[in-house]
């Protein structure tokens, strides 16, 4: 056979691009591992550490990604928390960290001023994680940045077990706008990456409208808000899986045929059975 | 495992690795990326990584049929039915006359298996010579749409199966079996979700060839078992496994009793091994 069209060289720029698309695609916790494949793949130079580590940037502040402290905690990167490229802001205490993106550690930067901490952020993000610790697995996190319009609120888990071929996230994001008329609108997305002798993923992208809030404890009403709405997409997904497996399954492939006997392989009586049908 | 990518220079598995992580509803566009960063090793890759079949048109039958790296030459494809390649092909490959009838008998039987157990679809079945016997890849295709949550669906199996003859009329047979899985979902309750995936799996058998139980019937029986195997592992284990990741990262409930979790994997194992006993059983 002959060879392919496709055999012509890509430029290095096309090849930094296409790099990059399979390191912002890496699944959860993985980035680490894609690399190391990217890098045997493109020229030696190309992905110094310097790209690098703007490209690990861009993956963690897409996925609101934790980086540890020294304390055991977690620092939630986004660009509403970044203060510079490797300085982000703890909602929690106000304090500024230097974060490594590639590592994921991040230091306590007390030469660099934080930015204080906002009392309604503080109240909605208290709620928040009184929620999100009841609901989620342990590593689970939360952050409320003040933005110009009111609220962003953040609510990410990440469960990584490469050992046993899995991982997952769930990064749901809420716009809170604090006016006359509070009202909330988010996004959730979640991910997750089985690859024992195989390679199978969900991917759920799901955009929840905006709607109005009650008056009173805003921070009650935003926090219970979430909890419905991610109840919601959960209750959702496990009638999708239930369907998946009873109606989908079966128009692809039945496990027994219609008659209950296994085929019979045997070329004369396939011809007997189409004469048979006609 | 984390060694074992780390470690390796080897382009090829540094490829097949990324292809285990990228999503699987995008083999097409990754696989094309990689085909970019190392052209040097198309032929290979293009062999070693199991993309969604594609179907056409037999013109002389008007039979679809489905394309892959085994029935192409060129940029032509031989179809199974008319023997015949489109775009035409002066000097095409093709298996030799004995061969050929094998490929027929093999389409036949294939066909009349496809719609034992998918009830619809695209199935083709393409062969040719190895020093040591022959070997033949068997492909099905099933798309699915409409359904309560699945709006698209598709399911493609790959079965490529090496034939070595042996003395005292028996062979053995090398069978490896892909199936790629897709489903697609647009519903305001789940917003829009792709449950996607691969799986690969690999069986080995000696058999008897005589006049009754050819080596069609050999192959056949194996790959029907195998695609059994697989539709329950897909199902009941590798689906069943995301859902399970999703709610390891958000509990169902509210944090309470914690022996839940552990109980609910126990049970889930219970029910597979206990799927795994009863297959006879009907799907009602």
């Amino acid at each position: 056979m002959e060879d392919e069209e496709e055999a012509e060289e890509a430029t290095p720029e096309e090849k930094l691009q296409i790099a990059q698309h399979f390191l912002l695609h890496s699944p959860p916790g993985q980035f680490g591992e894609v690399l190391a494949d990217v890098q045997a793949l493109v020229p030696g130079s190309m992905l110094d550490e310097g790209m690098i580590k703007g490209i690990a940037r861009v993956y963690n502040c897409t996925n609101y990604r934790g980086a540890r402290t020294d304390a055991g905690g977690h620092v939630i990167l986004s660009k509403e928390g970044e203060i510079d490229l490797t300085h982000y802001v703890d909602t929690q205490t106000g304090n500024a960290f230097e974060v490594d993106h590639v590592s994921m550690e991040a230091t306590l930067a007390e030469d660099f001023e934080g930015r204080g901490v906002d009392e309604t952020a503080k109240a909605v993000e208290d709620k928040v994680r009184e929620y999100v610790m009841g609901q989620y697995s342990s590593d689970a996190e939360c952050a409320v940045y003040a933005v110009e319009a009111g609220l962003l609120v953040v609510v990410r888990s990440e469960k990584i077990n490469l050992r046993n071929y899995w991982s997952g996230n769930w990064i749901s994001t809420w716009n809170v706008y604090l006016g006359d008329a509070p009202s909330i609108a988010g996004t959730l997305k979640i991910h997750a990456h089985y690859f024992e002798d195989g390679n199978v993923q969900l991917q759920t992208h799901k955009v929840v409208p905006a709607a109005t809030l009650p008056t009173g404890d805003i921070a009650a009403a935003i926090a219970a808000h979430i909890e419905a709405a991610e109840a919601d997409l959960q209750a959702a997904l496990e009638q999708m899986y239930a369907g998946m497996s009873h109606e989908t399954f079966k128009a692809m492939r039945r496990i027994m045929p219609i008659t209950r006997t296994k085929m019979k392989w045997n070329i004369n009586e396939v011809a007997l059975n189409i004469n048979l049908r006609k | 495992m984390e060694a074992a990518t780390s470690s390796s220079k080897d382009p090829i598995s540094c490829a097949l690795s990324i292809m285990r992580r990228m999503p699987p509803n995008k083999i097409e566009h990754n696989l094309s990326g990689l085909l970019n960063l190392i052209p040097e090793h198309t032929d290979e890759l293009l062999q070693r990584v199991d993309q969604p079949l594609e179907e056409a048109i037999d013109a002389e039958t008007g039979r679809a049929y489905l394309l892959c790296d085994y029935n192409r030459d060129g940029d032509s494809y031989r179809s199974p039915w008319s023997n015949t390649y489109d775009p035409p092909l002066e000097d095409g490959f093709l298996p030799s006359p004995k061969l050929r009838d094998l490929e027929i008998e093999a389409n036949q039987l294939f066909d009349a298996y496809r719609e034992l157990y998918f009830e619809g679809g695209t199935s083709s079945v393409y062969l040719w010579e190895l020093d040591t016997g022959f070997a033949g890849c068997f492909l099905i295709k099933k798309k699915v749409s409409g359904h309560e949550f699945v709006a698209d669906g598709a399911w493609d199996s790959i079965h490529v199966v090496d034939v070595s003859e042996k003395a005292d009329s028996k062979a053995n047979y090398k069978l490896t079996t892909t199936v790629m899985l897709s489903m697609d979902v647009h519903k305001a309750q789940v917003g829009d979700s792709n449950l996607s995936g691969s799986l690969t799996r690999m069986a080995d058998k000696i058999a008897t060839v005589d006049a009754t139980q050819t080596h069609v019937a050999n192959i056949g029986a194996m790959i029907e078992d195998m695609e059994t195997d697989i539709r329950t592992y897909l199902d009941s284990l590798y689906i069943q496994k995301t859902r399970e990741i999703v709610s390891s990262i958000r509990k169902l409930r509210k944090a309470g009793p914690h022996q839940a979790e552990p109980f609910t994997m126990n049970l889930n194992a219970a029910v597979l091994k206990h799927g795994a006993n009863r297959k006879i059983d009907s799907e009602s």
